[in-house]
């Protein structure tokens, strides 16, 4: 199974009802090209697994485990929550 | 960029706290100056910094931010702007205005506001409709070799 990290250049900022995720170039330096809006369930994902190795399928059971989800429900929003993340490199393979 | 309130909060909060905020445009409504997807766009506060005729300006406009020039302003409340490589204008009030374009990074090289080059450019790119589009398509023409050559690198 690919193990996988979040990038610790992942700031994600609650505003009003909201979550964003920007990519931080340098301590005093944010690049918002790319930000991503989140929803609370890809925040709790991305506190509970910055700074961890993990699989999608770890992902998955933590959802599981935590909401009333269905098993296909939660492979879908994990796959597009990695996919995001990838696209601006905010994932470390 | 598709945006939402939020979105502009953290630009505003970052700026406001001294942290650099840049992203790469896109688009070509800024050509020549700047070229989308290729130039990366510095921002300052426009809180500490007032936004004057000829500046630089992300603004909200329909929930997306544009980054155009503003060409007039109207009792310091309507602003008008309007991309260099555009033929319509916009209209905004200063409130929708997010932050200003501090400088440009195209490649290894940083055009600054208030630059010679920054200058010159801003009295040699026509106004004019006619004139402005004939620019634009002998500038197309011109830099598309140049584009062919880099995707080859």
């Amino acid at each position: 199974m690919l193990r996988m990290r979040i990038s610790n250049r992942l700031s994600v900022r609650k505003v009003g009802n909201e979550y964003i995720g920007i990519k931080i170039v340098e301590s005093d330096n944010i690049d918002v090209t790319n930000a991503i809006g989140m929803n609370e369930t890809s925040y709790l994902i991305v506190q509970n697994f910055v700074d961890k190795d993990f699989t999608e399928e770890d992902v998955v059971s933590f959802l599981l485990d935590n909401y009333d989800v269905s098993s296909d429900l939660a492979k879908k929003d994990v796959s597009n929550l990695i996919s995001k993340l990838k696209s601006i490199d905010l994932i470390e393979m | 960029m598709n945006c939402n309130s939020g979105f502009f909060d953290i630009i505003k909060e970052n700026l406001k706290n001294g942290i650099e905020v840049s992203f790469l445009p896109t688009g070509d409504s800024m050509l020549p100056l700047i070229r989308g997807n290729r130039d990366r766009v510095f921002l300052s506060n426009v809180v500490d910094e007032k936004f004057l005729v000829g500046d630089i300006v992300l603004f909200s406009y329909n929930d997306t931010a544009i980054l155009h020039r503003i060409v007039e302003i109207k009792n310091d409340e309507e602003v008008i702007l309007k991309g260099d490589g555009n033929f319509t204008a916009e209209c905004c009030l200063a409130s929708d205005i997010i932050a200003k374009v501090k400088f440009i990074k195209r490649g290894k090289y940083c055009i600054y506001k208030d630059s010679i080059l920054w200058k010159t450019y801003r009295l040699v790119w026509p106004e004019n409709k006619f004139f402005r589009h004939f620019f634009l398509f002998l500038y197309k023409i011109l830099t598309k070799n140049n584009a062919q050559n880099e995707n080859f690198k």
